[in-house]
């Protein structure tokens, strides 16, 4: 046994075992699809391993094989998914048990808000002049400051005239 | 490994292969190539659960917090260290396992994405690798083949698909997976099984020249029966016996498609038009959907 | 010809069966007479055309027709048998049953289930002459149940009526236990014939009548034990269907049914089976004189404790149901007179000429009844009208006909045939081993004679004489019959008055009967000249008492032994009351103790069994759960699995 090709063999069955776990987590219907194309990947490699093992065709031929059924499997997935898309709006693999065990009930899943981490922004040194601290000049151009703070500006003002 | 010897690669069968076939005896001689492939230790089990234990984290870490995540690509890297403990020191194979592992990291990152437009992305860093895999294999025209329908098309579409489904939050189907846990020690279990099978050296018969299709045209080269054939073959022979017989060129692919397995490419291609078919009657927009 | 005549008389009611029940299917109830009638009259006439043309031969003749079945050694040939005896049945089963099927015409006309009363009317008469024809005592068996299922059919045909249901129940049960007793009877003497070194190797050729006979002397010197055992089963089963003592409940209450069918079947044909198997069996009862003389004293008892209890009903139709029964204990009196050495077959002529006019007249009576039934509006307590002899003129002389028939004026037919049987008893009362006790029966015999005066005559005269009482529901039917009713009344009238005196004084029958029994004894049949003049001051005397109790009301009072009994005979001698106490209601309690096993231990174990599966269902639900992810685990578990087992084995 080569050693390439035994690590090959370990590297088609991590792919494939990858794209297993890949579709028994995922509940979205086309993540799901593409962890069954990764599963074929896996195999391709097992394939062409062994070609190159056996030094003949067959293994990359049927590689070609399985190129071919997955191209016609993703067309049809695809149809699928846009046309049951159409019908729920949604597509959670979930959705579409209605021929499920009715005893069972459903898990029903709070939507769920995902929190986005806190953004942290980083801490400036303050610079420049505080316009709150100290008088107003004459000149001073409300229109560009926000609402809240040039009505708070014009009652300081105001006091300081008082 | 008694039930590969038996049933799928008896040596009597190959045997009785070698003793109908015309091809003279020397060239299906075996050909035991030099480094003999690693046995089974359960230090290889290591990388196989850190990298279980990786993903978990990871997965984790993408919903809740950055030190679960970082504890995870650490744990990934330890089993891709690992993991490259147990592959042959040459050049070579350190370029292969390291399209092995830019793949098996995309393949994570399909898993644990949050996002499917990232999960998508995924996906093709890891078709993209494989091919790069594939071409280290001979394999060009697989390798290109699956570029173009893999990254090319597939993901092209699928992405088109995501995008047109996709709302501006996400959803919770994209963020909460079914059983992570059982689905990773289930993959482990396999993995390691796989192993174990792929590194019991009697499972696998050694590499021999292929004698099975003697009468196919990609094994021969046009002019065998010239004097020219004769020499080129003579000349090949005696650099490396193994090197006429490896399936390198595409040119050879070819030919082997389309003369040993016509029928099975000509149903291929109708395979191809019939789906062709039933996706455009399926993707119809019908009245009834409408209303 | 004589086969094709034998063959017609049973098939050409089964016809009319066959035609009113598809009538009852397809709905055409007003012309379901016309098949019963027609082929009722066709059976009566091929009877006819048998007792002139034919079977006059020693044993009478075989007719085989149909094998029915021929495995191995099974074979089941339904053949008929045709003699005297039982063509004398045959003739009063086929002619009252076609004169009660045209008065039933009128009768039933308002009726629903007009086209299924007609299907099952000819069903009866079909298994009834089969039952008489039939060769073999198996076949006679099963057409002995099929009577037994017409009768229940027919007691029961207004079943939305909780006492006709019941009543139809109760005598379908009671006549099961006897039927049991006569299936172990015949299984009994199958096995006994058995033993005979010539016997037939099919079970069902040995149980042929003229087997029976050939079997008897064998048995009788080598097994006399078993054949005692046989006749005291087929008398329990002939005593069932007969209504005699100790089954005699069901047929007071079978009154529930239709009247036409009260006259037919449960006073003129069926319950006289009993006393027709007896006779065909008296040739093996000869051999069994401890039978015969059981059936004496049933048959004495049967016959005072129906006058008993008939004297102090105030229905009509019970009294005669009462007085069916009571006569026919004379019928049993009569039969065990055989128990006497040579008397045997004296015995079954009286029993059969008693029988023929007992057909007559009590189904002329119960006609009547109907009549009364008709016009009081289905009222039939006689406490609640009187005096109808304005209202049903016609109807009043048919009754009055019948009910001295009945009673046994001098020169009518029930005169003549209860003389017959009196005289019987009194030869036999002259024997040594037995003459005391048909000296004690003959008594009964008188005593039964007074009372069936008694209550016949103050039946008839609270009915149609003294001031005119009508009840309201009689509303606008207080009307004569129709002519069609009228008209098979007047031909049974005809039979009870001149049957007697023509058949019993010129030794008509008796001379008839013996063809069918030239190896029995030889004893002569001695009018006894003391016996008739008794009797019939006892009849006269009988009425008068009737008439004065009659003007006296059934209500008065009296004071010391008379009053209980009369409370006995109210209250049918507590007989039916003690069977509630001492059978029904155990059984009813064993049953709901059963039911309470059915429900709670068995049902309750069946139902833990069928709890361990919806377990084992509850685990498979969660994984076959038809959802994706649980199928795509299980899947990848299965992989996983398979994976692991190839690798470490």
């Amino acid at each position: 046994m080569n050693e390439t090709t035994q690590n090959l063999l370990v590297f088609g069955g991590v792919l494939f075992v990858i794209g297993m776990v890949g579709f028994m987590t995922r509940r979205s219907l086309i993540l799901m699809f593409l962890s069954l194309e990764m599963m074929l990947s896996g195999v391709s490699v097992n394939l062409i391993a062994f070609s190159r093992h056996h030094q003949n065709y067959q293994g990359q031929i049927l590689a070609v094989m399985v190129l071919t059924i997955a191209a016609c499997e993703a067309a049809i997935a695809l149809a699928l998914v846009v046309s049951l898309y159409r019908r729920k709006a949604t597509l959670d693999v979930a959705a579409w048990d209605d021929l499920s065990e009715t005893l069972i009930p459903k898990v029903i899943e709070a939507p769920q808000t995902l929190e986005e981490p806190a953004m942290e922004f980083p801490k400036l040194t303050p610079a420049g002049l505080d316009p709150l601290s100290r008088p107003i000049s004459a000149n001073f151009d409300a229109q560009s400051m926000e609402n809240g703070e040039s009505v708070k500006a014009s009652t300081l003002e105001a006091g300081t005239h008082a | 490994m008694n039930l590969l010897n038996n049933y799928f690669l008896n040596s009597a069968f190959f045997a009785q292969a070698d003793a109908d076939s015309a091809v003279p005896a020397a060239v299906s001689q075996v050909v035991e190539q030099a480094a003999p492939g690693q046995t089974w230790s359960n230090s290889m089990l290591v990388p196989i659960v850190l990298g279980a234990v990786g993903y978990l984290l990871i997965q984790h870490g993408v919903v809740k917090t950055k030190a679960y995540f970082a504890g995870g690509v650490v744990a990934m890297l330890l089993a891709v260290g690992f993991a490259l403990g147990f592959t042959p020191g040459t050049f070579e194979s350190y370029v292969l396992m390291s399209f092995c592992a830019v793949a098996t990291g995309g393949g994570i990152g399909f898993l644990t994405a949050r996002e499917p437009v990232y999960a998508a992305l995924g996906f093709a860093t890891a078709v993209l690798s494989f091919c790069g895999v594939l071409f280290m294999q001979s394999a060009l025209f697989i390798a290109a083949a699956t570029m173009i329908v893999y990254a090319g098309a597939t993901i092209i579409i699928f992405l088109f698909v995501l995008m047109f489904a996709q709302q501006v939050e996400l959803r919770t189907y994209d963020v909460q997976l079914n059983n992570p846990l059982v689905a990773a020690a289930i993959g482990a279990i396999l993995l390691a099984t796989i192993t174990m099978c792929v590194t019991d050296n009697q499972a696998i018969l050694p590499v021999r020249a292929d004698s099975t299709r003697a009468m196919s045209l990609a094994n021969l080269p046009d002019n065998l029966s010239s004097e020219a054939g004769k020499e080129a073959s003579k000349k090949l022979d005696a650099i490396d016996p193994n090197l006429r017989y490896v399936p390198k060129l595409t040119a050879g692919l070819g030919r082997s498609m389309y003369t040993d397995y016509l029928v099975a490419v000509e149903l291929a291609g109708t395979v191809l038009l019939v789906a062709t078919i039933g996706a455009i009657a399926l993707a119809q927009r019908t009245t009834e959907t409408q209303s | 010809m004589l086969s094709l005549f034998a063959w017609m008389v049973p098939i050409a009611p089964l016809a009319g069966c066959i035609a009113c029940t598809v009538l009852a299917f397809r709905g055409d109830r007003k012309i379901a007479h016309l098949p019963a009638i027609i082929s009722l009259l066709f059976a009566a006439l091929f009877t006819i055309c048998l007792i002139v043309f034919g079977a006059q031969g020693e044993k009478g003749e075989v007719f085989s027709g149909y094998r029915y079945l021929n495995v191995g050694s099974l074979t089941l040939d339904i053949s008929l048998k045709v003699d005297t005896l039982c063509l004398t049945l045959l003739a009063v089963v086929t002619c009252i049953s076609a004169m009660i099927a045209i008065y039933s015409r009128d009768y039933m006309h308002d009726d629903p289930g007009y086209a299924r009363y007609f299907a099952v009317f000819c069903g009866f008469v079909f298994s009834m002459t089969m039952l008489v024809l039939s060769n073999n005592l198996l076949m006679l068996y099963a057409f002995w149940e099929g009577v037994g299922t017409c009768s229940y059919l027919l007691i029961g045909f207004w079943f939305r009526k909780p006492s006709a249901a019941r009543a139809a129940t109760k005598a379908f049960l009671v006549n099961r236990v006897a039927d049991c007793a006569f299936l172990m009877g015949i299984l009994l003497l199958a096995y006994g014939v058995g033993h005979v070194e010539s016997a037939e190797a099919s079970f069902f050729a040995r149980l042929n009548f003229d087997n029976i006979v050939k079997a008897i002397p064998f048995l009788s010197q080598n097994h006399p034990e078993l054949l005692t055992t046989i006749g005291f089963m087929l008398m329990i089963g002939a005593i069932g269907k007969s209504a005699q003592f100790p089954f005699h409940v069901w047929l007071p209450d079978a009154m529930e049914g239709p009247t036409p069918v009260s006259a037919l079947i449960h006073a003129a044909t069926m319950v006289t089976a009993g006393v027709y198997l007896m006779a065909r069996l008296s040739p093996l009862l000869v051999w069994t004189p401890a039978v015969l003389s059981a059936v004496g004293w049933l048959g004495g008892i049967t016959a005072f404790i129906g006058a008993w209890m008939a004297l102090f009903q105030t229905d009509l139709k019970r009294v005669l149901a009462y007085s069916t029964v009571s006569q026919l204990g004379y019928l049993f009196m009569a039969l065990g007179a055989g128990a006497v050495s040579n008397l045997m077959n004296v015995a079954v002529v009286a029993a059969m000429f008693h029988l023929v006019t007992h057909a007559f007249f009590k189904a002329l009576l119960f006609l009547s009844a109907g009549n009364v039934m008709h016009a009081m509006g289905d009222v039939i307590d006689m406490r609640r009208f009187s005096g109808l002899r304005k209202v049903l003129p016609k109807t009043n002389i048919l009754f009055l006909i019948g009910a001295a028939a009945l009673s046994g004026v001098p020169l009518l037919a029930g005169f003549f045939s209860k003389d017959g049987i009196l005289s019987v008893l009194a030869q036999a009362s002259k024997d040594g081993e037995f003459g005391g006790q048909f000296f004690v029966l003959l008594c009964i015999g008188f005593v039964t004679a007074l009372m069936t005066a008694v209550y016949t005559s103050r039946a008839y005269f609270s009915t149609f004489l003294g001031t005119e009482k009508l009840p309201e529901e009689a509303g606008h039917h207080a009307h004569e019959a129709t002519n069609i009713m009228l008209a098979p009344m007047a031909v049974l009238a005809v039979g009870a008055i001149f049957a007697g005196g023509l058949l019993g004084p010129t030794g008509a029958i008796s001379s008839y009967l013996l063809q069918s029994f030239k190896d029995g004894g030889h004893a002569e049949h001695h009018e006894e000249v003391w016996v008739m003049l008794v009797s019939g001051v006892l009849a006269i005397a009988g009425i008068g008492l009737g008439y004065a109790l009659s003007l006296k009301g059934p209500s008065t009072a009296e004071s010391g032994p008379l009053v209980a009994f009369g409370d006995f005979g109210r209250n049918r001698l507590y007989i039916d009351w003690l069977y509630n106490v001492a059978i029904v209601a155990p059984m009813e309690w064993f049953a709901d103790l059963l039911g309470w096993i059915d429900e709670n231990v068995i049902d309750g174990l069946a139902m833990r069994v069928a709890s361990l599966p919806r377990l084992f269902g509850l685990i498979g639900q969660r994984v076959q759960n038809g959802r994706v992810p649980g199928y795509t685990y299980m899947t990848a578990f299965g992989i996983a699995a398979l994976a692991v087992w190839i690798a470490t084995r």
